[in-house]
């Protein structure tokens, strides 16, 4: 038996305005414990993929489910207000550029990831409850930023910010990790260290999506990949499956 | 989630121990900090009323009465006979002060400004220029408007020269403090680039500070001309010229149908004045975005 399915996208479409569609049918299943790597030449489509899952994006046809093997599968492409922030909340995501808000620090950056569970008026002013800290300091101490945690977010590094990104992600006890180039401004050892997080984050029945720009990463770290160019899908399966051929149709030029 | 209590060393242990304290006071530290302020805030409210001696009572007879002279407000008599020319030529006059003092505020300000910015004077001789300028400012801004328009009254005489001068020397403070604060807040980077680049101090502070902090030069002097139009009034009634003459003269003759006609034409120029500074703000804060990737993408690829 298979673990479970997290997530299932069913013929999903993207267009801008009248210009070329930017996802076209596409379709595929999200497990736990998978760690998928998303690769594509830049404008593949690999960021707005994200982006629909985690709904900052609209989509103009096909199908998100979210769950789909619980009691109550959602289409999540379809929620609104509540539901919608609910549903974000189980499904983190970290970025390129991390997103921390500068000027607070580490463990407050932190702490942000529990805004959705938390009272609006306590959140307000700042007020977690002491098992949110406690948790904030355990993935503090994971990341090995514990040193760092009463510095504000905008004197931290490149890999150290991305770490805090990921310590806030998990802050929110996520079933789904959603990972945009989170290695893409970063140097080899950093990179080494996210993936590093991302591997033991999938390895706790956590479904990790993240886009990559590079195939070597991508077979170091990967228990699965998904090959897209144009919107479409042209390979999806295991890193070892990538043969010179696929990566030749997955990066080839769309207008030659 | 992931537990390397038995990895690390005892000094790496004890190091950590002391950081959760460290964090643990810093929550702490918050909270009461947080609840102290709440605290302050609502004592100080307390003991204002209670040191003044003031009753709800007071408050309650003090709003029937305003709602009285209120009424009156909206009762027109005699509107045929009201001298028009006289009111707008003073509403004239309040613009023109509001303008010159601004204007004259403005282009002393900016360079002063720049003077008074810890960012530009970064050595110790020059810091301690910044400091006189930066109390310099204070004293300017520290003496209200009116209070200004009396001095200058006894100076120069009633009238608007009085009313120009006395928005001039206060707003040069304001403007000033605030245009510097602006030119402190920038981002640091692009000062950087330009001195890698060879630029002298000069280019670096028009182009490294001032274009950056421009957006909010241009916001905060056409703020000022309008909330200038707005208290421009109160230096009428001290005798420096404008509007606020007439308002004093009718209030004292109880025309508060007259003193109505001015407010909603006082109201209806902000409303203007708002509207013409947004489209300025459109124009040189926004920007237009150049349509340089409305080009087909295959084009480009190519």
């Amino acid at each position: 038996m298979q673990s479970e399915k997290l997530l299932s996208i069913v013929n999903l479409d993207k267009s801008y305005g009248n210009h070329h569609p930017v996802i076209k049918k596409l379709s595929m299943d999200l497990y736990a414990g998978e760690l998928v790597a998303i690769i594509g030449r830049s404008g593949a489509g690999k960021s707005t993929l994200l982006h629909m899952i985690n709904g900052t994006i609209s989509t103009t046809g096909g199908d998100i489910i979210a769950f789909p093997d619980s009691d109550t599968p959602q289409k999540a492409h379809l929620l609104k207000g509540k539901a919608l922030r609910h549903w974000r909340s189980q499904c983190g995501m970290i970025f390129q550029d991390f997103c921390l808000v500068p000027r607070l620090d580490v463990i407050t950056n932190v702490l942000l990831g529990r805004l959705s569970d938390t009272g609006t008026l306590r959140s307000l002013f700042k007020f977690f409850p002491k098992k949110d800290v406690e948790r904030a300091i355990e993935l503090l101490e994971w990341t090995g930023l514990i040193n760092q945690a009463l510095q504000r977010a905008e004197n931290l590094s490149g890999g150290q910010s991305q770490r805090v990104a990921i310590a806030r992600a998990l802050m929110q006890t996520p079933r789904i990790l959603l990972a945009d180039e989170p290695v893409a401004s970063l140097d080899p050892k950093n990179t080494h260290r996210v993936m590093e997080a991302l591997q033991e984050i999938s390895a706790q029945n956590i479904a990790v999506m993240v886009n990559l720009h590079s195939i070597e990463q991508v077979k170091q770290y990967c228990s699965r990949v998904v090959g897209i160019a144009s919107g479409e899908i042209i390979y999806n399966g295991s890193p070892d499956g990538l043969t010179e051929d696929i990566q030749q149709r997955i990066y080839a030029n769309p207008a030659s | 989630m992931i537990n390397h209590s038995n990895t690390i060393s005892t000094s790496e242990r004890s190091n950590n121990e002391r950081q959760y304290a460290a964090i643990y006071a810093s929550r702490r530290r918050h909270m009461v900090i947080t609840f102290s302020l709440g605290l302050i805030i609502l004592f100080y409210y307390i003991f204002f009323f209670y040191f003044n001696g003031l009753t709800p009572e007071q408050m309650f007879q003090g709003l029937d009465k305003l709602g009285q002279y209120f009424a009156r407000m909206f009762i027109w008599r005699n509107v045929s006979q009201w001298p028009f020319g006289y009111y707008f030529t003073q509403i004239a006059v309040t613009l023109g002060i509001v303008f010159a003092g601004t204007f004259t505020a403005t282009l002393l300000a900016l360079p002063l400004s720049f003077l008074a910015s810890r960012r530009v004077m970064n050595t110790f001789i020059l810091a301690s220029i910044s400091v006189v300028i930066r109390r310099l400012f204070d004293i300017m801004r520290g003496i209200d408007m009116a209070i200004w328009g009396m001095i200058f009254i006894r100076a120069v005489g009633m009238g608007p020269l009085a009313g120009v001068m006395a928005i001039f020397i206060q707003d040069t403070g304001l403007l000033g403090k605030l245009y510097a604060e602006s030119h402190d807040a920038v981002d640091k980077r692009p000062s950087r680039g330009l001195s890698a680049l060879g630029a002298n101090h000069l280019q670096k502070h028009r182009f490294g500070i001032f274009t950056q902090s421009f957006p909010q030069f241009l916001a905060l002097t056409l703020y000022q001309i309008e909330s200038n139009t707005r208290s421009a009034a109160v230096l009428g009634f001290v005798g420096a010229g404008g509007i606020g003459l007439v308002y004093a003269e009718n209030m004292r003759l109880w025309n508060w149908d007259v003193v109505m006609f001015i407010t909603l034409v006082l109201v209806l120029l902000v409303m203007i004045m708002d509207k013409a500074s947004e489209l300025l703000r459109k124009k040189y804060i926004i920007g237009e975005d150049i349509p340089l990737f409305n080009q087909p993408i295959q084009h480009i690829e190519k």
